[in-house]
């Protein structure tokens, strides 16, 4: 899919040949794009609020600038408005924060990606789908435009191309899009952004490179009919800071304490698989629970905190049962010691239970999804390798053409 | 007629090319060994794993020149010092045991 790269592109041409220049030329991964208009990369240039020869970084591993002009032109291709220029923005500038390692994150072996994460009024003022769907753009023209840019910007200008020099060994389908948007309201905690340290700011993109999300089904958990009218009870805290805490007092009952517990139990078990990379190297972990879901414990008394506790405490296996000899016994010795895990953790003793990340914190929790039964989805990481979530304040006022962005 | 804006800007902006790629192993005389974790006591490691291949390059290839060098983190890219010792040779083998 690579075409000839080193061709240069004319520049005038009749639209009816941009389809088959672009992959010729490898400006696309396969999937077919917009031509990159100077009028209408202008008008995107226009709505980002910065000049075009404005600098935002080097995209890895090809090193090329990453110019106003040059990110409007990829993200014409992918054919956002104006308004979504600054969530495109400022998600490639969270990207190059060292501590993501986007040259690593885009040329690994392993199958993860970044995620961008609009959180806050953006998420209105943009049209971005919450509902049904949510991994897969949901419908919204915003979702997927905001996602494919990110692709063809790592694409055209980090020059991320399979084998040379991405070595990525099953790929993802998250690298043809990969944006979702959190609920902004019908959520009974405080925004990812706020929790994250952002607060009393509107709106924010949290990049955050994961794999695909892998569902937890609340299968198998008996639900009394005795707390089932009185479940859905919470809602939307305007106090951030109460929100977070809890009191035995905010639990209804004991049973409704118990099926909480047990849900979190089954999204536990889902993030603890002995294959993931979190399990044997920590690091941060996305859990996106479905606003009923969310609701739900709430009205049962979890907060975002307690849940974030709950699941770091839960989310671990035996030491013994995360490394093995090849006759399956624990492997204990020093050849087997993971020089990256925490002293905390005894690698001598093969009960130890192990977390997933490296504090309840590193579980980014957020709510989105379709709001009807409750489930989960959990998306793990590189593990300590880098992907990091990293925040960004997006300008106020994102967007004055709402309703435009709908699919 | 549309005009258009190319979307990987200009070639002389990318701060990073690949390296020409060997093309005729006869002709290979130096090669670096890159290894993304260190030595280790036991089990399996690339630096060992590289003492291996020199021997069989040495023979097979009569390769005669090597040089390796570690990262100090397996995940970040080399930094520009580690690849410039690198400069002159005809190929860099760059790995991790596993």
């Amino acid at each position: 899919m690579k075409g000839s790269m080193n061709e240069a592109l004319p520049p005038q041409i009749e639209p009816a040949d941009w389809p088959e220049l672009s992959y010729r030329l490898g400006l696309t991964d396969g999937l077919p794009t917009f031509p990159p208009e100077r009028r209408v990369v202008a008008g995107l240039i226009a709505g980002s609020g910065f000049p075009a020869d404005h600098v935002v970084g080097s995209i890895p591993p090809s090193g090329r600038a990453a110019s106003v002009e040059l990110i409007a032109a990829n993200a014409a291709m992918a054919g956002c408005l104006p308004e979504h220029l600054p969530v495109v923005i400022a998600a490639i500038d969270a990207m190059l924060e060292p501590r993501f390692n986007l040259a690593g994150v885009v040329t690994t072996t392993h199958p993860c990606w970044p995620l961008v994460i609009v959180s806050g009024r953006a998420v209105t003022d943009l049209g971005m789908a919450t509902g049904e769907s949510l991994f897969s753009g949901g419908g919204a023209r915003a979702n997927l435009a905001v996602g494919r840019a990110i692709r063809l910007i790592l694409w055209n200008l980090g020059g991320g191309h399979p084998r040379e020099p991405v070595q990525e060994i099953m790929g993802h389908p998250g690298r043809m899009a990969f944006c979702i948007a959190e609920e902004p309201n019908n959520t009974p905690w405080e925004l990812l952004h706020e929790a994250r340290g952002l607060r009393g700011v509107e709106s924010a993109v949290t990049v955050f490179a994961c794999e695909g999300p892998q569902i937890a089904n609340l299968w198998g958990v008996a639900t009394p009919s005795t707390i089932v009218a009185s479940s859905d009870v919470a809602t939307p805290s305007n106090d951030a800071a109460s929100s977070n805490v809890a009191t035995s007092s905010d639990v209804a009952t004991p049973e409704a304490a118990g099926v909480g517990a047990r849900w979190l139990e089954l999204v536990a078990d889902q993030m603890c698989a002995r294959g993931n990379s979190n399990t044997h190297t920590l690091g941060e972990m996305l859990v996106v629970i479905s606003p009923s879901m969310a609701r739900t414990l709430a009205g049962w008394g979890w907060t975002r905190c307690r849940v974030q506790e709950f699941l770091w405490q839960t989310a671990r296996r035996r030491l013994g049962d995360i490394r093995v000899e090849p006759d399956g016994s624990p492997a204990l010795g020093p050849s087997a010691h993971y020089d990256w895990w925490p002293d905390w953790i005894d690698q001598s003793d093969p009960d130890a239970r192990v977390p997933v990340t490296l504090s309840p914190e590193a579980i980014h929790l957020v709510v989105s999804g379709a709001d009807s039964i409750p489930c989960a989805a959990v998306c793990p990481s590189w593990g300590h390798l880098g992907g990091f979530a990293i925040s960004r304040a997006l300008p106020a006022g994102t967007a004055e053409n709402e309703g435009r962005n709908q699919a | 007629m549309i005009e258009l804006i190319d979307p990987r800007g200009s070639d002389d902006s990318a701060g990073v090319r690949l390296a020409r790629r060997v093309r005729d192993a006869s002709e290979i005389r130096k090669i670096g060994f890159l290894s993304n974790e260190q030595e280790h006591m036991t089990g399996p490691h690339f630096p060992g794993y590289t003492r291996i291949l020199e021997r069989a390059l040495r023979e097979r290839l009569g390769v005669s020149e090597f040089h390796r060098e570690i990262k100090p983190v397996l995940s970040r890219p080399a930094d520009s010092d580690m690849i410039a010792r690198f400069s002159g040779y005809d190929g860099v083998i760059n790995g991790l045991a596993k």
